[in-house]
């Protein structure tokens, strides 16, 4: 609370997610450490995209065949390469998504998943199985990809939660 | 290690209502967290071209521009 103050507006909280972008904040409730290297790079888009009322609460930028040691982008074994597709995960209210929506549409490279609190989910992805959007390839391995985005884990989570507990 | 990013989206809803709780209830912050989680929407956005690295972008900053002006609209039609 020290941190945030206490927002009486829907921009006071942007302007929060927006400080945490350009790292003037450390911390926010969806996130107790500042952004990673990695999100330094689109840190500038990241903190515009607030501004305008996308709060965003997890992203990951592009890459096309970095090193695996690579000091910002590597993982994994050496001698590999990664790569990554760019996604955002952010908040938005109704009338801005669906300004987003009509944009987002008209470019056949994009999926999305869009979900409120009482899980009511809506999407473009028409297949079924999951969305791979990191990925390395190592020498003598196979395709390791330790990122995917998928739908139907949404209902499996809580299955797993109970068998853990 | 496989990180389900869907996961995180029931998380998400949870933490705000966690942050809203921080404040005093009925609160004039902790009312508008509140009604920010129940409103809003959770998207998770991802660009398959992984060697345009501005393309996801793109659609952000025009649906923003356009909100922007619509917003401006109405503020001019309520005289504010």
């Amino acid at each position: 609370m020290k941190l945030w103050g206490h927002p009486t507006s829907f921009s006071d909280i942007a302007t929060l997610f927006a400080r945490f972008c350009a790292a003037e904040l450390n911390a926010l409730p969806w996130s107790d450490q500042p952004p990673s290297s990695e999100t330094s790079i689109i840190s500038k888009q990241l903190a515009q995209m607030n501004e305008l009322g996308f709060l965003t609460i997890n992203s990951q930028p592009s890459v096309n065949g970095a090193r695996s040691d690579d000091k910002v982008f590597g993982w994994g074994p050496g001698n590999g390469y990664v790569y990554q597709k760019a996604y955002l995960e952010f908040f938005v209210n109704p009338t801005l998504l669906s300004l987003l929506l009509t944009h987002i549409e008209r470019d056949s490279n994009i999926t999305y998943y869009v979900i409120n609190k009482r899980g009511d989910l809506r999407t473009n992805t028409h297949s079924d199985g999951p969305n791979a959007v990191t990925w390395g390839v190592f020498p003598g391995k196979e395709i390791i990809q330790p990122t995917i985005v998928e739908a139907v884990s949404f209902m499996a989570w809580k299955v797993c939660t109970l068998f853990f507990l | 290690m496989i990180l389900l990013l869907t996961f995180i989206q029931d998380e998400a809803f949870e933490l705000g209502t966690q942050w809203a709780k921080l404040y005093e209830h009925d609160s004039p912050s902790q009312k508008l967290i509140l009604e920010l989680m129940d409103t809003c929407f959770l998207v998770n956005v991802v660009h398959n071209d992984f060697l345009d690295s501005e393309a996801i972008f793109k659609p952000f900053f025009k649906a923003g521009a356009e909100y922007k002006a619509l917003k401006s609209k109405t503020t001019a039609v309520n005289g504010h």
